[in-house]
């Protein structure tokens, strides 16, 4: 039987690849008896959809404007060599 | 899998003609010592390099902003916090780059290098406003498989999860975005690279292994942890 440290390492991993059949039957097993956990995979969900949304949300993306600005500076950076 | 049984039969019937044809001809000639299934290996292996070399670690420069510059971008803004010094701080990093870029040694990949040159300019940046930056503030150690913080040693939760309101409902507000990008500053260095590169910006696990050197246990290991203190660090400053 899988403890609760064990589960949740394997949920974390199962958000990045397909587990190994019987680690995955393990998985569930646990997550059929263990609420904690079940809770757990619901806040990776969570944190899935947050990270996707994030990128427009918290501006993690150079803007244009910057773009632009960069590739001139850089632009002008290797006229100069 | 056939194809490869295939190419062993392949290499093996070449293998076999030219020893025939060294025995059969009058005139002496080098036998073939390389078995060649080491050739292939060979090959394999002059494959990759030519890859990391012409695919993605391109030299082209114009290519280098378009690639990674919404990485360094937001690695930056985790740790300044601040949208025009993290724009800077990109643009420093690339003109940095383009004078190093004769230094630059296919050990690793492009990003990895420029997030190394970041790095220095985000000490700079600190020590020109008089924030004492310890190197190992940005550049942290395997902390090996220290749980202890979220389990007891018998594997179960010291705080057990509970369930997080409506996910809807907390994108819309800006509260929770603050909070959102407070919680991702304060990931260790590596956690926070990592989960910046796969969640934020999507990038392959392979990748991910190959950028950062890790195998893809270490992957996971990262992963967990970086998602046990986002869960944790969300519910003490969002939820409760």
């Amino acid at each position: 039987m899988l403890n609760c440290k064990q589960a949740s390492q394997l949920a974390s991993r199962a958000m990045d690849e397909k587990l190994p059949m019987w680690k995955n039957i393990a998985l569930k097993m646990h997550l059929i008896l263990c609420r904690s956990c079940t809770n757990f995979t619901r806040q990776l969900q969570f944190l899935r959809k947050a990270s996707r949304r994030s990128r427009t949300n918290l501006d993690f993306q150079l803007t244009d404007e910057a773009r632009h600005r960069i590739a001139n500076t850089l632009k002008g950076k290797q006229a100069d060599r | 899998m056939p194809v490869y049984i295939f190419m062993n039969v392949q290499a093996a019937t070449l293998y076999y003609n030219r020893n025939r044809v060294i025995a059969a001809s009058s005139v002496p000639m080098e036998p073939w010592y390389v078995h060649p299934g080491r050739l292939r290996q060979t090959a394999a292996t002059f494959l990759d390099k030519y890859h990391m070399i012409a695919g993605n670690n391109d030299l082209n420069i114009q290519t280098w902003l378009e690639e990674h510059g919404d990485y360094l971008f937001s690695y930056g803004l985790l740790r300044v916090k601040d949208t025009h010094v993290a724009e800077d701080l990109v643009q420093e990093t690339l003109l940095a780059a383009i004078s190093a870029k004769n230094t630059f040694s296919h050990q690793s990949t492009i990003r990895t290098w420029l997030i190394g040159i970041l790095k220095h300019k985000l000490i700079d940046h600190f020590r020109r406003h008089g924030r004492e930056v310890a190197v190992g503030d940005l550049i942290d150690q395997d902390e090996g498989d220290n749980l202890d913080n979220f389990f007891r040693a018998n594997g179960r939760w010291i705080e057990k999860p509970e369930a997080f309101p409506n996910p809807e409902s907390a994108f819309q507000q800006k509260e929770f975005w603050k909070i959102f990008q407070e919680c991702l500053s304060g990931l260790k260095p590596k956690q926070a690279e990592v989960f910046l590169a796969k969640e934020i910006h999507g990038m392959s696990n392979e990748d991910v292994c190959k950028d950062f050197a890790l195998s893809p246990t270490n992957v996971w290991v990262i992963m967990h942890r970086a998602r046990l203190s986002l869960n944790r660090c969300l519910k003490i400053n969002w939820v409760d």
